[in-house]
């Protein structure tokens, strides 16, 4: 129990550092919204006008510090404002359109990478000596290797543009009302498989080496050789014997992976048009929309850290000596 | 397959000619789809905040200044005039107006819409009320509205378009305090579309206000806005037919999308707002108004144009401050009175810079000052503005030739627009004012008052002559005298030169003719077609029609 309330006390320090980040970062860079708000109307607007706008916003009010005061009590009550890119809409209404998107795209990859990976791995590793074992494996670490950005612009590029045969923008098909109709879901998948797929092909080779890596100590292991003696077939060795031993440090793997899954959702966002929060951080970001720029980094951080807080309950159900 | 297509082409075609003959003939219906550029679309139906979507579309304007024919078209109103001394504008509606819930529409509700923004000063779009020019407005019937200015100034009315005109049986319910987060739910307006069909985070709706004044408007029956993140996504989208109307740089455009369908793929570019190099004159050697025209005079503006630009801009020859976007305006006679000044002429230059004593003296190939001190300049330009850093990067280059050295800067906006306002410049290239008239944009360049407030006026040449010839023209009607006044304006700015002028900015437009027709175009410029200034953009939706 202690050592639960001490890791308690840890992520709260984390998340009270994390959270100051976040206030400060948006506003190091050079330009406040209101700048950003004139420069982007390059000409258009009076700027007589841009003291009575500036005051409209009015988070911009008060000292440095009475806007961090101001702004700590905000995350605490979760009302975090109006944005000011879609002023006067609530970040929180923002944020929750965008939500679900990303978390579809992030989870909804990490899980079919994590699966194929792990598929791949244990079998890669049995058979290690055989071709699949030696060519899969190299040639996923390749792939993987490549930022999330270039892995998306090639998608993009060959299958968008070239064989015109997947949706290059939106989510779903901006003609079709939601719902819970076949046209719906099909067009929602549709629009997920490149982006998606740009973020299975780069997760995927963490997961074929962690299991591969495993599956080899495993494999050495005495009851192996007895379960491979007692002439059980390879298939129930390699995944009833070795394979679920094995997967215990790809387990806690997981929780580093779903930070990994959401920072890489934020690029593939930005390259498919996908409706998620990272499309809306990148428009946040360049009109300085603090509000909207704090709740997304917020989110992230809060992801992060409620991660690591399972892996670690995780970690003390596994192995109980940790507790003490 | 290929016949059909030429069959229906030619049919069409005879459509379209017999429309021009029998204007009885204009089909209803059809749909126009637009790009818009933005995050998404959310439920705020409020004008003043929803970033320009909806003025002109849902909230019809009083009058539209038509820039490119001069003329005043009258919409809500029907007409305006000033009295004598110029202290009052009386503005008659039209008879029968309505909103789209059916309601009339009166003077009440237009004297209202602008009273209104004095208790919501971020709503106060051309700073009528915090000026402290305007003193009341009033509806004297329900026709009639009175504004009473406490000076004198025929500019004023200008300002008037920018205000939208709202009913006061929605909006006189919401407090002063909540009027910028209103987000005006169920949108009652005036305009073409009021009718919401659907709105959607990636694409939205509008249809035709069955309640708007002029009969069998629009022609259309609804408008379409789909969300993209940026010009990148609206080329490939306008290419493929998803949208109609263009309002973005698109690369190399004839051979990318006119020659995608040649037939009903078109764009067309007239000039918008003139791009300058501001110079600032109160530090040496730009004190010298010889070196200012021997920088201008070093300048390839066709090749700059061409090269730096893809040749969509059109060049400024004109050394009187204002570009082809004001053409009525343009003195002819001050233009070729300094057309050396604008005449690319390295050799004129250097001999000009000789005799400023800006010579090579330490024969590094490059000029000095008098007293041996190095002339070398940044020229400050906003990073990722990627057409602007090439031009200024061409610049440089010229510059070079005549042994000036200078360096492209860029910097960030923040860093950029408080280096013009603040005159912290060497040379930065910027816009000048888009108007209805272009004693606007003098008053952005020479105005005393704007030093510091206006990105145009931070060059040092201002002077209290000069701004009493610029505050002159408010105080008369007369067009021929204001156009004296202009007149004067181009003469000053040519003979001390406080910027280079370089040229006019293209007004980004393509167009395709497959689903409307009745565009503006080369052929028809009825109106300088941009998307984003409301009452512009009005006149084109009721223009637009099915072929």
């Amino acid at each position: 129990m202690s050592f639960l309330l001490r890791r308690l006390g840890f992520y709260f320090t984390a998340f009270l550092i994390a959270i100051s980040f976040n206030f400060l970062l948006p506003r190091m860079m050079p330009g406040d919204p209101i700048d950003a708000l004139f420069a982007a109307a390059q000409g258009k607007m009076d700027p007589a006008q841009m003291d009575a706008v500036r005051e409209m916003y009015g988070f911009m009010d008060g000292s440095i510090f009475e806007q961090y005061i101001a702004y700590i009590q905000s995350v605490f009550t979760l009302d975090l404002g109006p944005s000011v890119l879609m002023f006067p809409i609530d970040v929180t209404t923002v944020v929750g359109m965008s939500l679900p998107w990303t978390m579809f795209l992030a989870l909804g990859s990490l899980i079919v990478s994590l699966i194929l990976g792990v598929t791949i791995g244990t079998y890669a590793s049995y058979r290690r000596e055989g071709f699949f074992g030696q060519f899969v494996p190299p040639l996923l670490a390749f792939i993987s290797n490549f930022p999330y950005i270039v892995t998306a612009l090639l998608l993009f590029y060959f299958f968008g543009l070239q064989l015109e045969i997947l949706p290059l923008a939106y989510t779903y098909d901006p003609s079709i009302d939601p719902g819970f109709t076949m046209e719906f879901i099909g067009s929602v998948a549709k629009h997920a498989v490149l982006p998606m797929g740009s973020m299975i092909l780069v997760g995927i080779a963490t997961w074929v080496f962690n299991m591969r890596n495993a599956m080899i100590n495993v494999l050495g292991e005495d009851y192996v050789t007895m379960a491979e003696a007692k002439g059980l077939s390879s298939f129930r060795v390699m995944y009833r014997y070795a394979g679920r031993n094995a997967i215990l440090p790809v387990a806690t793997a997981i929780a580093m992976a779903i930070g990994f899954s959401f920072a890489g959702s934020i690029m593939t966002e930005v390259v498919f048009n996908y409706q998620g929060l990272g499309n809306i951080l990148l428009k946040g970001i360049m009109a300085r929309d603090y509000p909207l720029i704090q709740a997304i980094l917020l989110i992230l951080v809060s992801a992060v850290l409620t991660a690591n807080f399972v892996a670690d309950l995780l970690y003390v159900w596994l192995d109980p000596r940790i507790s003490k | 397959m290929h016949s059909k297509k030429i069959l229906a082409s030619i049919v069409c075609g005879l459509l379209v000619s017999a429309n021009g003959v029998m204007a009885e003939d204009i089909k209803q219906g059809g749909t126009l789809t637009v790009p818009i550029i933005n995050t998404g679309f959310v439920e705020n139906f409020n004008p003043y905040t929803s970033g320009g979507l909806f003025e002109g579309v849902l909230f019809e304007p009083l009058m539209v200044f038509n820039n490119m024919t001069g003329k005043v078209e009258y919409r809500l109103a029907e007409s305006a005039e000033y009295s004598t001394d110029l202290k009052t504008i009386t503005v008659k509606l039209r008879d029968n107006l309505n909103w789209s819930d059916g309601k009339p529409l009166t003077a009440k509700d237009v004297a209202f819409s602008f009273t209104m923004t004095k208790s919501a000063p971020a709503f106060d779009q051309k700073a009528i009320w915090s000026s402290g020019n305007l003193a009341s407005v009033t509806a004297t019937d329900a026709k009639t509205i009175v504004f009473t200015l406490n000076n004198a100034d025929s500019t004023f009315i200008w300002g008037l378009p920018k205000y939208h005109i709202l009913p006061e049986h929605v909006w006189g319910k919401v407090a002063a305090k909540d009027l910028p987060t209103f987000t005006n739910p169920n949108p009652v307006g005036s305009g073409p579309m009021t009718d919401i069909k659907y709105l959607k985070p990636q694409q939205m709706q509008l249809c035709r206000n069955t309640n708007y004044y002029l009969e069998n408007r629009p022609y259309i029956d609804c408008i379409t806005y789909r969300s993209y993140n940026d010009n990148s996504q609206v080329q490939p989208a306008l290419m493929k037919g998803e949208i109609d109307w263009g309002s973005n740089f698109i690369a190399d455009i004839e051979n990318t999308f006119v020659a995608a369908d040649p037939k009903n793929n078109h764009f067309w570019y007239p000039a918008n707002d003139a791009i300058h190099l501001y110079v600032n004159t109160k530090e040496a050697p730009f004190d010298n108004l010889n070196v200012r025209k021997a920088l201008s005079m070093a300048l390839d503006r066709d090749e700059i144009v061409d090269i730096a630009a893809y040749g969509y801009p059109t060049t400024n020859f004109n050394a009187g401050g204002i570009g082809e976007l004001y053409t009525p305006y343009i003195s002819k006679e001050v233009t070729e009175k300094y057309k050396d000044i604008t005449t690319f002429n390295p050799e004129k230059a250097e001999q000009l810079l000789d005799d400023a004593g800006l010579k090579d003296l330490n024969d590094d190939g490059f000029r000095q000052m008098p007293n041996g001190d190095k002339v070398e300049f940044d020229i400050n330009v906003v990073n990722g503005w990627t057409d602007w850093i090439q031009v200024v990067q061409m610049v440089t280059e010229y510059y070079e030739e005549i042994g000036i050295k200078a360096n492209v800067k860029t910097v960030d906006w923040a860093v950029y627009d408080k280096g013009l306002k603040e005159s912290e410049y060497k040379m930065s290239i910027n816009w000048s004012m888009v108007a209805t008239n272009p004693i606007e944009a003098y008053q952005a360049y020479f105005l005393t008052e704007q030093i510091g407030k206006s990105w145009h006026a931070g060059h040092g040449v201002n002077s209290a002559e000069i701004d009493a010839l610029v505050n002159s023209f408010g105080l008369t009607n007369d067009v021929a005298k204001q156009q004296a006044i202009l007149d004067q304006l181009q003469e000053f700015t040519a003979s001390n030169l406080p910027f280079i002028p370089l040229f006019s900015n293209a007004t980004w437009y393509q167009y395709r003719t497959e689903n409307l027709v009745g565009w503006p175009s080369k052929e028809n410029p009825y109106v300088q077609p941009v998307w984003y200034d409301g009452g512009k953009r009005n006149l084109i939706i009721n223009n637009l029609h099915l072929k």
